[in-house]
């Protein structure tokens, strides 16, 4: 009997907890499935216009990014919102920390934001014609009239085979933010244009002048990305794939002659010893405790992290400089490019929604006022003489600004563009500047892993 | 008597010593840390001084204020509705499984185990998109119910891994004198087991607790709205490479997160130390 | 035939209160098959295709596999950093938790204190200011080498040099033993007092004591934070992720990171389901071989056999 009793005491307490379970289940399948009630077809929309202002609709927006990022996006969303007080904006905000990962489960599994920021240097990995993830904003009612096309029509603002996948919500590109107080004392100029045979000769002139100095400041990956890749680009007068042919632009010469280039970037002391530059990785130069002593002349970095470079050490002045240039090419690779692009989920419910808010975020004055260089230097022009106005646009970014749309440019072709194609770069990089491997074995390696990685992409 | 006593106290003052010179060293990153959360950028990377120049409180104040938005006490509440439950229904479910592992003879027993063991192997990071399309499916996303069903489910198999180790310790013939008393197995487990256990099942809640408190990655993945977030994603919030990151509030911020989790230890401690040496039961 | 007499034998072995089992273990039965089967599958099924998240997977056979052996350098050589990570991990947590829990297993004032300051490092957990607190001690021109250099010992890079850098993560993690300690603390509690009392009878010191009763009886213990500590030493990789990136020369670059990079940040999913696979092989291989060996030195109340 009590044995009975046990058993029928234990099969209560399993069903509670799974009644309990089903119980918690359909609470909140209520509150999940709101979102889609509020749907309509796209039929009904094309249809009706004029219904707009009845329907009610919440539409998700993701985006990474600190605090006064978050502020003045919020604030935008606020803005909109009382504009069309039928449709409401839930922020899915966050760090950039494993927002790929999060975006990557949403995309496959049809649950992503309305609106997202993506990283331009994932955006080639996600794009494909069988998904179609975002929605193509040329077809849209999005207002283009502020852009610039030779701007925003270009594969890392979001632009792919004739399809505008995204907006760019900057400029950035690269930068290099130099120390002025310093480059004077050493006698150094960055504002006349020069060589990488300066470079050098710059280099040991610093070393000289005191050997705990060096010329730049730079990690494996900002050699990689910004020295490297614009030598390379420089030198061969082409992007790093062909995107017709998926063959290789660089000759294995050319590419020893890179590798070399970064040979001599250590063993010259024009960098840091990897060794040190090894905590520093990433976007993490501004934690170097030389950088932050006034130790460095200058830094290739990039327009969105300047300020946080400039930041991190106030005891000196900043400029702008000139990037350096090839003797003998005509070729000067400098360019600018995004930092984020905001694009539209082809999946939404409300895609006309999604696309007035993001009309909204580019093309109102006010969201360009709110929003000042939170997300860097505005992408369009009165953006820009907005916020040179309101003084949100600093005078170090306006100069970076100004430096970089001196060069023509060329864009990292669809394939290298990838994180992973950069990645065998940046790990070539590395094993040079530990002396693992001399540039001619580099560029064997490289070519079999790059040919390697365009073969394995569908 | 009089040597035995000044021995004795030779003896505390050596412990003292050697607990003392091992705490330092343990803590000092940690001693660190806390004078940082006074400390500017500059300071804390550029150079190697312990101490602050100046002290104030702010960098605790706003960091509780979070990135202006939402304060922590919407964290602190969302991260209480979170951890609770799921600590208090792990611990049923797993004490339930880990008695039925461990007190029972049944078809497939080795399989099962195995089973249980083996879903522990297969790295997270490839398991949670199916998982999450799953949980989507159930319109789970955005609720603390993927955490709420995996507890209930006993999905943690730590946990009942741990149980079933803590329950082999106690010898056999408690159960088999209980039976004999005529208690069924439910009985015997809730007056018998359970008691014994309290060691075992208090650390293995502090674990649960503290895991689900300070975990990112899950917590990441399926909570999407801000006004839910958790502790553990409001840290994160203003980290971004592109803007200047005060990591004096980060410290700060750290401090104040991990604050509860030591008293909750302190307070539980008596709890999962003592338990058995008052019970006296076992042996 | 064969089934009807196997399934008479388990009736003749099996009473019927054995049967209750399956409500006790009916919840984890639930959650498996709704749960945890699913992604299990999928995962196994995605490895043998080419899933970029762009596209939806197609089958390629084993040429995940076929490359990811034969072909990727970089797989063998984050199976030893991975190896060699475990090796220093677990047994320096372990022995460094139960040393630790034998030295506070004492009643002097304020040992509940000292138990939670000797805790705080691991309430601390994956937390990214722990990690950039590790990181900035141990930089070249950090506070660890300013010791260094007081003590007028040479200094080191410990992120700079490939030697180091592994060793570096290895003390982060090692330094965070606290739950393990926790769990020893409460089967040091478990111990009978009467086993003890019977030896000092006997004569016995104190470090006869702990060879002869404390270690055996709390071997389950032991045995489960091994076997705990080796499947998630195996899979780890946040602080080598937040600190160390991988680097220098991939001398940080665990299993467990590659698969994360090449899953969600190349978002080559086939090839990161194949890695994990992998993983998950090697997680089996080792856990079967401890649990062989635990027959051997495991010793249980219960006689019972898993």
């Amino acid at each position: 009997m009590k044995r009975l009793m046990a058993v029928s005491l234990s099969a209560c307490l399993l069903v509670g907890i799974l009644g309990g379970c089903s119980q918690g289940k359909s609470e909140t399948t209520a509150s999940a499935t709101q979102a889609p009630e509020n749907t309509t077809t796209t039929a009904d929309t094309a249809a009706a216009n004029t219904n707009d202002s009845e329907k009610a609709v919440t539409l998700r927006f993701s985006w990474w990014g600190g605090d006064e990022r978050l502020a003045a996006t919020l604030e935008v969303i606020k803005q909109f919102e009382e504009l069309h007080p039928n449709i409401k904006i839930e922020p899915e905000y966050g760090s950039s920390d494993g927002y790929a990962d999060k975006l990557a489960t949403q995309l496959a599994s049809g649950t992503a934001p309305d609106v997202i920021q993506i990283d331009p240097g994932l955006m080639p990995a996600l794009v494909s014609n069988e998904t179609n993830y975002f929605v193509d904003l040329n077809k849209t009612s999005f207002d283009f009239s502020n852009f610039d096309p030779t701007y925003y029509q270009l594969r890392i603002n979001g632009f792919y085979d004739g399809s505008q996948l995204g907006i760019p919500t900057g400029i950035s590109g690269g930068a290099v933010l130099v120390n002025q107080d310093l480059a004077d004392k050493i006698g150094i100029d960055f504002t006349t244009q020069y060589t990488w045979d300066d470079v050098f000769d710059w280099a040991k002139k610093v070393r000289e002048y005191d050997d705990s100095m060096y010329l730049i400041c730079s990690n494996k990956d900002y050699i990689a990305n910004i020295l490297a890749n614009n030598y390379a680009k420089q030198l061969s007068g082409k992007t790093f794939i062909n995107e017709e042919t998926k063959k290789i632009n660089l000759t294995t010469e050319q590419w020893v002659e890179v590798y070399t280039f970064v040979d001599r970037l250590y063993k010259e002391g024009v960098v840091a010893p990897v060794t040190y530059t090894a905590a520093y990785s990433g976007d993490n130069m501004q934690s170097d405790p030389n950088w932050i002593a006034g130790k460095y002349v200058c830094c290739f970095t990039y327009m969105s992290t300047m300020e946080t470079m400039a930041a991190a050490n106030t005891s000196t002045n900043y400029t702008a400089g000139l990037f350096p240039l090839m003797k003998g090419s005509d070729v000067d690779a400098w360019n600018a490019n995004c930092p984020q692009i905001i694009s539209v989920n082809s999946k939404s419910a409300n895609v006309d929604e999604a696309v007035m808010f993001v009309d909204y975020f580019f093309n109102n004055d006010n969201a360009m006022e709110t929003l000042g260089c939170t997300r860097s230097v505005p992408p369009t022009a009165k953006a820009r003489a907005i916020c040179t106005k309101t003084n949100a646009l600093s005078e170090l970014l306006s100069s970076a600004a100004d430096a970089a749309a001196g060069y023509k440019g060329m864009v990292d072709d669809k394939y290298f563009s990838a994180a992973e194609a950069k990645q065998i770069l940046i790990d070539e990089v590395e094993a040079i500047g530990f002396g693992t491997v001399t540039p001619d074995a580099a560029a064997e390696e490289t070519i079999s892993l790059l040919e390697n990685y365009i073969s394995g992409i569908q | 008597m009089q040597s035995k006593k000044k021995l004795k106290l030779m003896n505390s003052i050596w412990t003292y010593t050697l607990i003392i010179i091992i705490g330092v060293i343990l803590l000092y990153p940690i001693i660190w840390m806390f004078f940082a959360a006074f400390k500017e950028n500059d300071e804390i990377f550029g150079s190697t001084k312990l101490l602050a120049t100046h002290y104030s409180l702010k960098n605790f104040i706003e960091g509780y204020q979070g990135s202006g938005v939402l304060t922590y006490t919407t964290y602190f509440w969302n991260t209480f509705k979170l951890v609770v439950p799921v600590t208090a229904f792990t611990m049923v479910s797993s004490t339930l499984v880990a008695y039925g592992f461990a007190r029972f003879r049944f078809p497939f027993k080795k399989l099962l185990f195995s089973m249980l063991i083996a879903t522990m192997m297969l790295p997270n990071a490839v398991i949670i998109i199916p998982r999450y399309t799953l949980f989507a499916k159930f319109g789970w996303i955005d609720t603390y119910m993927p955490f709420y069903s995996l507890a209930i489910l006993a999905c943690y198999p730590f946990f009942v891994f741990m149980l079933v180790q803590f329950l082999r310790g106690i010898p056999r013939e408690l159960d088999e004198s209980a039976y004999i008393d005529g208690c069924g197995t439910f009985r015997t487990l809730m007056q018998i087991i359970l008691p014994l256990m309290k060691p075992a099942l208090f650390s293995a809640a502090l674990f649960q607790f503290m895991w689900t408190y300070n975990d990112y990655f899950n917590s990441l993945i399926f909570i999407n709205s801000g006004k839910k977030y958790t502790v553990s994603l409001a840290l994160r919030l203003s980290l971004d490479s592109e803007s200047v990151v005060n990591w004096g509030k980060i410290m700060a911020t750290s401090f104040i997160v991990v604050l509860p989790l030591i008293l909750l230890f302190f307070m539980a401690q008596k709890y999962f130390v003592e338990g058995i040496a008052t019970s006296g039961l076992k042996g | 035939m064969m089934n009807s007499s196997y399934s008479k034998v388990i009736k003749n072995r099996y009473t019927k209160r054995d049967y209750q089992a399956f409500l006790y273990l009916a919840p984890w039965i639930l959650g498996m098959v709704i749960l945890q089967i699913y992604p299990f599958i999928c995962s196994f099924y995605y490895s043998f295709t080419n899933y970029q998240i762009s596209s939806s997977p197609i089958w390629c056979g084993f040429s995940n596999y076929i490359y990811l052996f034969t072909k990727d350098n970089e797989f063998w050589k984050s199976v030893k950093v991975t190896v060699v990570y475990t090796l220093y991990t677990v047994p320096g947590k372990l022995v460094m938790a139960l040393a630790v829990a034998m030295f506070l297993n004492r009643n002097i004032k304020g040992i509940n204190l000292i138990r939670t300051l000797y805790y705080i490092p691991s309430l601390f957990g994956g937390s990214v200011a722990v990690s950039v607190l590790w990181k900035a001690l141990f930089i070249d021109n950090g506070v660890i080498n300013a010791i260094l250099s007081s003590l007028s010992l040479p200094n080191i890079q410990f992120w700079g040099n490939p030697d180091y850098a592994l060793k570096t993560i290895c003390l982060l993690e090692i330094w965070q033993f606290g739950s393990s300690m926790v769990m020893f603390l409460a089967a040091l509690k478990q111990v009978p007092i009467s086993l003890y009392e019977a030896a000092s009878m006997d004569g016995a010191n104190k470090l006869q004591n702990f060879l002869h009763i404390t270690l055996p009886q709390i071997t389950p213990i032991i045995f489960f934070n091994l076997i705990m500590q080796t499947i998630q030493a195996l899979q780890n990789f946040t602080s080598a992720f937040v600190i160390t990136k991988g680097g220098p020369i991939k001398s940080t670059y665990v299993l467990g990171m590659k698969l994360y990079k090449e899953g969600f940040s190349y978002f080559k999913m086939g090839y990161a389901s194949a890695i994990s696979w992998a993983i998950f092989v090697m997680i089996v291989a080792v856990t079967l071989l401890l649990f062989r060996s635990s027959s051997i030195w495991v010793h249980y109340d219960d006689e019972d056999s898993f």
